[in-house]
């Protein structure tokens, strides 16, 4: 039914110039039958639209898109069908990329602070400003911190060379909100790879998870969601979805079987599935079975039999045996760890034994199993490479950073796409330390907690207003790169993140090879049609090449696959690493909110308006409570409640949750924004606020998942702004809504 | 050959339940295309949310033995629709290819079809919409902007039909199956939703609904939904009684 990646690029190569993809100017041809908008007057002409594309990209993933364009003004974002990993398809932060284009507090040129306020520069005045800084750093043999969200491609090579061009006295970290740190070290230790591997899910007969919310916001939500489509119905026997995970997540949601397990326990419960394949044998490669166990089969984790580890993981003996069994026998399977599982202080442990488990079902390297990606082969004309990959740095070195910007290491911060004055605000008080900085520069358009903090504003363009590229990480396992063009004229006096850094070197005599983004760009897309590496276009020039490019949103080539074939690093741990937990009653589990995520979307309305998937709850902070829970302390939809850690509270109504374990509190985050505009500031509660001081014991990782809390009433009560009961219930008493089908010919409506 | 905007259509959607995820992904790209006033707070607060298309969440069970199931809910284009006879002024009616069809210009705001809805699928204009002067930028110009009292719901894009069928006239040809998706089924990652004219034999629509898990929504109203569903499969499915999310 999609138009198929074919027919798209006929539709494409039909037009001439650009990507204008689908026009249409024509009145209708039809007496109407019925005079009305929807059988449009015959005296009406429709415009034209162009469609363009482009690139939509936060800290955590790239959608290619299609923007439709009218009269100069962008109108609606599509997924490009033609792009590798989410293929046509977008989810509700890209189609919001809109509201973020066009949004009253955007911050409209080049500011200073004066005061309690901002008063409007020049970009003269800034760049110069901000240079002469930056001089003085160097001159006092201080330092300078570039803080950057996850930067690839272009952007991170110029980033790159801009810290070796400057010296020792500038550094640059990676800031994440929710760091992958775990999940990059896991795959590094059991697979061998630097880049994080693809999950070819669509294949997949089965699919065993372990806290990765793939479905709603982990790494690459849509590629995942457009697989898992063809993994339910995509005409091959119907996959199987076990998801292990103490929270009723979007994914845990739509698993055949999900099994919640006491926080932290998850690599218990993986080792102790692999005992169960070797135990009975079902191991695929016993080669691996070797090197995982020291030789020793599964007498090496004798430790983990199931009835011994039931106990601890809150999961049955036979639920571990039946999901191990069905994970080595229905193959091609897939093993998937992350999230919560993650964020532990045994966080690594965890992963290591989840990711493992795919050698014991043959699923390397294989069709419907794990997919490495091919690091890019790129470097341009001055030798620079373009990184695939950005890794951010641990919550543990930000500890020691923020202790450094305190006792004054650092002379002058730079931010750009990051806000870690509102993400490191538990015990790491980034805010605070921020304070005693001589010179803060953010390069953000939206005032958000660390811009507020800022003593110079250079505000950057919009992604559609913006020349740039990416290469999606995961990649789709062949090599790709997605090229972004500006759509629209800048609607401010903004101006690109990586042009302004070139005139900052400029001012500098820093020795830069390149004079824009764009031409960075241009030069990495044409050096690929000089060397022959041209992918799925025909060109006869260079030119040809660079416009073939830009129609389709990138290049990509589906030979170039990697050739490795993953190596294990160590053994499986014979022994278990038990989590840590803080002091209190119940279990804090704070979780990525479906469209705000790590909060960053939090300025976008229809962002704030998306209703979670779950609760249906829109615009606000909850905390989920189970329902038994909720009546032993007499509290009900709307009461207001403190959660209490340590010294650090937050307050937020309860959602009563049928899918809540008794003991678990779990709270959205996203928002508690002191600023970030009139949709975020002052709304809800920052939960990152109550996260411990704990981190994964191996990585440095924050250990989100690690918090334990305290609840009290507060008398307090509100009106649960949510979706469902907006309109009266369907009655499904004899009737038949939603119809459920167990798979046999044998079919039950309600 | 007959020409794309005269063919005899049936414009339909399917909606494959399995494969819903409830990613809210159609929710959001239909107040994009449709300029669906902007969803504030108060509206989830008072009940007065106007989402043409939304997913119904509904439990089953208690924990740990609980299931949370996903059903994308939107106007069913009804062939025999309840909401149609009670207009007084023929604002809604149902257009030849299929569509049930509301006339803005000729609501006054009766709200006797959103009562005799059995889908709650249409949404009453309370208050004039309101846009920031710079968000009037990205408004959809082949939608109408909704005033005060007037009656809105789904229309399957139809200006996207319109137009596609303008587009192919133009061209000399007939629509492509797939060539033509309402905004919710273009954004939806899984393929959940899926469009098509149950005219064309060769359509994908038309084949999925042969599928033996099609079923319509309260058929037994009789309202003879234009929208077909496709059962969620469940392997672990015991026959408990579904409860109701509200």
């Amino acid at each position: 039914m999609d138009v198929t990646r074919r027919e798209f690029l006929r539709m494409a190569g039909a037009t001439s110039v650009g990507a204008v993809l689908f026009a249409g100017c024509a009145i209708p041809t039809r007496e109407l039958l019925v005079q009305s908008p929807s059988q449009m007057p015959e005296d009406m002409v429709d415009g034209f639209d162009n469609w363009y594309a482009s690139l939509w990209r936060d800290g955590q993933t790239t959608e290619g898109i299609l923007v439709r364009v009218m009269e100069g003004r962008a109108k609606k974002i599509e997924g490009n069908p033609d792009f590798p990993t989410n293929q046509g398809k977008s989810s509700v932060r890209a189609q919001a990329a809109l509201q973020s284009l066009y949004h009253p507090d955007r911050i409209k040129g080049p500011m200073r602070k004066q005061g309690d306020g901002f008063v409007s520069v020049s970009w003269n005045e800034a760049i110069t400003e901000v240079s002469k800084n930056l001089a003085t750093v160097k001159d006092n043999n201080s330092k300078a911190l570039l803080i950057t969200n996850p930067i690839r491609g272009s952007l991170g090579k110029l980033v790159n060379k801009f810290g070796s061009t400057f010296g020792n006295n500038i550094e640059h970290k990676v800031y994440e909100t929710l760091e992958e740190t775990v999940t990059r070290a896991a795959v590094a230790n059991v697979f061998g790879q630097d880049l994080l591997p693809t999950f070819d899910i669509a294949n997949a007969k089965t699919i065993l998870n372990f806290g990765a919310d793939f479905l709603g916001t982990w790494l690459s939500p849509v590629a995942f969601g457009r697989a898992y489509g063809e993994f339910r119905q995509g005409g091959h026997d119907r996959g199987y979805l076990t998801h292990v995970e103490p929270r009723m997540s979007m994914t845990a949601a739509n698993a055949d079987t999900w099994l919640a397990n006491r926080p932290g326990t998850e690599g218990h419960l993986a080792l102790s599935m692999a005992y169960v394949i070797l135990e009975k044998g079902l191991a695929k490669d016993a080669d691996a079975v070797q090197r995982l166990t020291g030789r020793r089969g599964s007498a090496a984790l004798s430790a983990f039999a199931p009835d011994k580890v039931a106990g601890t993981t809150g999961i049955d003996a036979d639920k571990i045996e039946a999901a191990a069994v069905r994970f080595a026998t229905e193959t091609p399977s897939i093993a998937i760890g992350g999230g919560v599982a993650a964020a532990q202080t045994n966080g690594l442990f965890n992963l290591n034994a989840i990711y493992a488990l795919n050698y014991l079902a043959g699923s390397v390297g294989e069709k419907g199993g794990v997919v490495f990606n091919p690091s890019f082969p790129e470097r341009d004309k001055s030798g620079v490479e373009m990184p695939s990959s950005s890794a951010a740095v641990s919550y543990e070195e930000w500890k020691t950073t923020t202790n450094g910007l305190k006792t004054g290491e650092y002379g002058m911060v730079l931010v750009h796409g990051a806000d870690p004055s509102y993400g490191l605000s538990g015990t790491a008080d980034f805010s605070g330390a921020l304070g005693n900085v001589g010179t803060v520069v953010s390069f953000s358009n939206f005032l958000d907690e660390t811009t507020k903090q800022a003593d110079w504003i250079l505000p950057e363009h919009h992604m559609l207003e913006d020349w740039g590229d990416d290469i999606p990480e995961p990649g789709p396992g062949y090599a790709s790169l997605g090229v972004q063009q500006p759509v629209v004229k800048p609607v401010f006096d903004t101006r690109s993140f990586g042009d302004v850094l070139i005139s900052i070197s400029k001012q500098l005599n820093l020795n830069m090879p390149w004079s824009t983004v764009e031409e960075m760009v241009k030069d990495q897309v044409k050096r690929n049609f000089d060397r022959g590496s041209t992918g799925m276009i025909r060109a006869s020039n260079a030119e040809d090449f660079w416009r073939g490019v830009l129609m389709r949103g990138g290049w990509w080539d589906v030979r170039a696959t990697s050739t490795d074939g993953g190596h294990i690093k160590s053994s499986l741990p014979t022994q278990g690493v038990t989590p840590e937990f803080t002091q209190g009653d119940y279990h804090l589990i704070p979780f990525p909110h479906v469209a705000l995520t790590d909060g960053s979307g939090a300025n976008l309305v229809w962002l704030q308006a998306t209703p979670d998937p779950l609760t249906t709850v829109a615009w606000k902070t909850w905390v989920e409570i189970n329902p038994r829970t909720a009546e032993s302390l007499s509290v009900r939809e709307g009461d207001i409640v403190q959660l209490n850690a340590g010294s650090r509270s937050i307050e937020v109504p309860v959602y009563v949750h049928p899918a809540a374990a008794p003991d678990v509190l779990s709270v959205p985050i996203g928002q508690g924004h002191t600023d970030y505009g009139q949709w975020a500031a002052g709304r809800g509660e920052n939960v990152l606020s109550l996260v411990g001081d704990k981190s994964d014991s191996e990585t440095g990782a924050l250990a989100w998942g690690s918090t334990k809390v305290n609840i009290t009433k507060t008398g307090k009560r509100i009106v649960m702004p949510k979706m469902e009961g907006s309109v009266p219930a369907i009655e499904t008493v004899d009737t038949d809504v939603i119809q459920v089908t167990n798979g046999t010919h044998e079919t039950h409506s309600h | 050959m007959v020409r794309a905007s005269e063919r005899d259509s049936k414009w339909s959607m399917v909606v494959d339940i399995d494969r819903c995820s409830g990613c809210q992904a159609c929710v959001i790209a239909c107040h994009a295309e449709n300029n669906i006033k902007l969803p504030d707070e108060e509206m989830y607060e008072t009940g007065r949310t106007q989402n043409w298309i939304r997913i119904d969440r509904y439990w089953e069970g208690e924990f740990p033995d609980v299931k949370a199931r996903f059903l994308p809910v939107f106007c069913q284009h009804c062939g025999n629709a309840p909401c149609e006879p009670v207009c007084p002024v023929y604002a809604t009616y149902h257009s030849l290819d299929g569509l049930n069809i509301q006339v803005y210009n000729r609501c006054v705001g009766t709200r006797f079809c959103a009562n005799n809805d059995p889908y709650n699928v249409r949404f009453f204009n309370w208050w004039e919409p309101i846009w920031p002067d710079i968000m009037r930028n990205y408004l959809n110009p082949d939608v109408t902007v909704r005033s005060k009292g007037i009656m809105e719901k789904c229309t399957m894009c139809v200006h996207r039909i319109r137009r596609a069928e303008r587009t192919a006239d133009r061209d000399g040809r007939e629509i492509n199956d797939g060539e033509l998706m309402p905004a919710c089924a273009q954004a939806c990652p899984t393929g959940s939703l899926v469009f098509g004219d149950l005219n064309d034999d060769n359509s994908k629509v038309s084949h999925m609904v042969e599928d033996e898990r099609a079923y319509r929504l309260l058929e037994s109203l009789g309202t003879g939904p234009n929208v077909v569903y496709l059962k969620k499969v469940d392997p672990e499915y015991k026959g408990e009684a579904v409860k109701h999310h509200g």
